[in-house]
């Protein structure tokens, strides 16, 4: 009833499928296209090593960070109804933290960094700076001697960098990072290239094509805006970098009614059946839809991001690589601003106010020793010490302190 | 350069009555910290372009300044004086920049971690400022009227569950001719009470006929401008070293020439509109995102006795693959999220009139358009309670303004 949006795109995807509509036919003849040319660009590189042992203890981590939820939404009397998978689905497996605060910069990057760092960080907002202190990726590679594959990050945010992958602390930084990948960013760099070399020959009317995607780049939807492709340089490990293209080719495929989160949670899953990391986190950003105003569909990115955990969830206990022994972490970066804010509410999330600053966390799996709701606050800093130990890791001095409920 | 040395000639590219305000006041700006003088002048150069609610506070924000002796000076601009910029920034033109200026000083504020101090100042200066001018009561009760759902056939969920708790719930209202009587209802407001963009009426589609005093800003009245401002966002982002910062920058400097406005419309009005689009996220893309924000905009700034805000259908989500082979380049209508978008609209609107002067005996009126369900909140009314009376809108209004 309230995610109109959502709504619209379970019938456009039942639309999509069918055979009856002449518009389908030319919408999927054109994202065949896209296909074959996202296949054109990919690099005969070999394919990254598969079904490795972890190493350390063995331990597997997913974490789904997801954009700015204010409990008013989420896990408030009047929220419930927008989680329904993470009130039913997982929560009575789980341990919450009904209280997990970001104490420092309310910015996706700092937010982000920090959780993955164990350290308040205050670098750049829009990724210009790494993290000051080591993340999670490069303690884990580093301490375990564990191999770039092992380690990803999946994300759809707009204001993230591949620098949110490795600090630039000393001893540590890229030679230990994660993977980072920007599946949408991407796919879009993908045809634009394509169309700029003129590799279009396989589309049925290149002028139209190009017309069309002008037209979806030049911001005629949220979508479309923000993204620089043009200057986006991909930092992909080359060894895995043909198989997150041909992950992309197949989405495009697919050809389903998608949005950024739908394409993050297609990459993540065929990261985690390709690759099999120990260390995994995807970010899922269409809650931040708000920052264009529109509180229904706001909302509707929080029924996306609460279906998708879940259904990530289910692909942990499904693959062997991950049932029974991956804790998997779900927590928002924030909350965003209250309503009356002079920052305009829902919009922003820069309010020093505890709509912006008090959020959630929820852990299941194999780091959860008795399910359990934590009314004790926590701080978001405390999860990457925690989840070090897991992993098995020595812990570093960080600002975090180790959770004492969430053990291997 | 520091602002003691602030000569008359170097406004000489302001328009002429912010070159003239600003001149009368030199001798006292020049007592000011180099943190802070970029920021009056910030507001100041766009003097001749403010709605008259704007103007009346620059020029008692500079009358306070200039009657304030030196050990007052010293001690309300302390904490500015305290702040440090970098010699960059104190060659830097922010005479003829400010707005630029002013954009690099809060990054360099971050970068040397002197952001809360100089927030801390700010907060202090605007509670000074604030006790020495009292805002003034305005000459009638304010008036703020939100119109939602238009084109929803039914809604069964709650609306207004923010606002109910404050005012009287209508469940059976007489809702034919609803718009035209509010409308009217704006006209004669308008015409009792001839204030410049002292009315108001924002429309999120085209504008329904409405009075000659009336201060009108609709979506589709600046389609054009909303395509040409995309077009150039466009090419912006495509420049090599455009970053997020950088677009913002170039954006808050367009003109309304910029974007195709005509030349011979209303010059303040013009780049009001300018601002909703260029500063407004959203406000481009989405009808229900622009009427929120035109009516966030015009409180704040023109803090208009009368603001009517009809929200009208703005265009579905669509999907990337749709995007991509933009199959349907003509949207299709989200009615539903459009309702759900207006209603919370609706609510911001009316805490953002309860800021401003007047709010115990300010009226406010929400209405689901075509239906019988309003809410008001007004001092004639009870709150949270509700009433099946089947009375229409025009004598809805009446009552809630008597």
């Amino acid at each position: 009833m309230e995610n109109g949006p959502l709504v619209d795109a379970c019938a456009g995807a039942k639309l999509f499928r069918g055979d009856e509509s002449p518009q389908d036919a030319s919408r999927r003849r054109f994202l065949s296209g896209a296909g074959l040319l996202i296949a054109g660009a990919m690099l005969p590189e070999a394919r990254a090593a598969q079904n490795r042992k972890s190493p350390g203890s063995g331990h597997k981590v997913v974490v789904a960070i997801v954009g700015g939820i204010r409990r008013a939404e989420s896990f408030s009397p009047e929220g419930l109804q927008y989680i329904p998978h993470l009130v039913s689905d997982l929560g009575p497996d789980s341990l919450l933290y009904l209280h997990a605060h970001n104490d420092g910069v309310t910015a996706h990057f700092n937010a982000i960094s920090s959780i993955l760092t164990g350290n308040w960080q205050r670098v750049d907002d829009w990724g210009n700076q790494a993290p000051a202190t080591p993340t999670l990726f490069e303690q884990y590679r580093k301490n375990l001697r564990a191999e770039a594959g092992d380690t990803w990050l999946v994300a759809s945010n707009k204001a993230l960098t591949s620098r949110i992958g490795a600090s630039s602390a000393s001893y540590y930084g890229p030679e230990f990072g994660a993977n980072v990948v920007f599946p949408k960013q991407l796919m879009l760099m993908a045809i634009v290239n394509a169309l700029r070399n003129g590799r279009t020959r396989d589309m049925a009317d290149r002028d139209k094509v190009e017309a069309e995607l002008e037209t979806a780049m030049a911001g005629s939807n949220y979508e479309g805006l923000g993204w620089n492709v043009f200057d986006a340089a991909d930092q992909l490990d080359p060894r895995v970098r043909t198989t997150i293209e041909t992950a992309i080719a197949d989405f495009v495929h697919g050809g389903g009614p998608t949005s950024g989160d739908e394409l993050t949670f297609f990459m993540t899953r065929e990261i985690m059946r390709k690759f099999a990391p120990s260390l995994l986190v995807t970010v899922f950003s269409d809650v931040e839809v708000a920052h264009f105003g529109s509180y229904a569909m706001h909302l509707a990115g929080i029924r996306t991001a609460d279906r998708l955990v879940y259904q990530l969830w289910q692909e942990i206990e499904a693959n062997p690589e991950y049932r029974d022994k991956t804790t998997f972490l779900i927590l928002p970066e924030f909350g965003r601003d209250p309503d009356g804010s002079s920052t305009n509410g829902f919009f922003n999330h820069r309010a020093d106010e505890d709509s912006t600053r008090d959020t959630w966390a929820m852990a299941l799996g194999a780091g959860v020793g008795q399910p359990a709701i934590v009314e004790r606050p926590i701080r978001q800093v405390d999860l990457c010490p925690s989840l070090a130990a897991l992993l098995g890791c020595r812990p570093l001095e960080s600002q975090g302190t180790s959770l004492p409920e969430l053990r291997g | 350069m520091q602002p003691l040395h602030l000569e008359p000639e170097e406004f000489a590219k302001y328009p002429p009555e912010a070159r003239m305000l600003i001149v009368a006041h030199l001798e006292a700006i020049r007592q000011l910290p180099v943190s802070f003088v970029p920021n009056l002048l910030r507001e100041a150069i766009d003097y001749d372009f403010k709605f008259p609610a704007e103007r009346s506070a620059i020029e008692k924000e500079l009358t306070v300044i200039s009657s304030l002796t030196a050990a007052e000076l010293e001690d309300w601009f302390r904490g500015f004086a305290q702040i440090t910029l970098s010699p960059a920034l104190e060659r830097f033109d922010w005479v003829n920049q400010p707005a630029r200026f002013a954009e690099q000083e809060s990054a360099y504020l971050w970068t040397t971690h002197q952001q809360d101090a100089f927030r801390d100042a700010a907060t202090a200066y605007g509670a000074r400022l604030l006790a020495a001018l009292p805002p003034s009561e305005p000459p009638v009760r304010r008036l703020g009227i939100a119109i939602i759902g238009q084109g929803v056939a039914a809604y069964d969920a709650p609306l207004f569950r923010d606002i109910r708790a404050q005012g009287t719930y209508f469940g059976k209202l007489v809702p034919e001719n609803g718009l035209q009587l509010l409308l009217a209802a704006v006209g004669s407001r308008a015409k009792a009470h001839p204030v410049p963009y002292g009315h108001w009426y924002v429309d999120g589609g085209d504008a329904a006929e409405h009075g000659p005093l009336i201060t009108c800003v609709s979506y589709k009245a600046l389609d054009g401008a909303r395509a040409a401002l995309l077009k150039n966002m466009q090419a912006e982002i495509r420049r090599p070293g455009m970053g997020p910062e950088e677009l913002r920058t170039h954006l808050a400097e367009l003109m309304p020439s910029d974007l195709g406005m005509e030349k011979a419309g209303d010059p303040v009005l013009d780049r009001f509109q300018v601002k909703l689009l260029t500063e407004g996220s959203g406000t481009q893309i989405f009808s229900t995102t622009f009427a929120q924000w035109t009516a966030r905009e015009a409180l704040r700034r023109a803090q208009p006795l009368t603001l009517l805000v009809r929200f009208a259908p703005r265009q579905r989500q669509r999907p990337m693959s749709e995007l991509l082979s933009n199959s349907n380049p003509t949207p299709e209508l989200d009615f539903t999220g459009s309702l759900i978008d207006a209603d919370m609209g609706a609510f911001y609107h009316w805490i953002n009139q309860q800021r401003l002067p007047g709010a115990s005996q300010s009226v406010f009126l929400a209405w689901f358009e075509g239906h019988q369900q309003a809410v008001v909140v007004s001092p004639s009314l009870p709150r949270g309670v509700e009433s099946m009376s089947a009375i229409d809108l025009g004598k809805l209004l009446d009552l809630a303004l008597s």
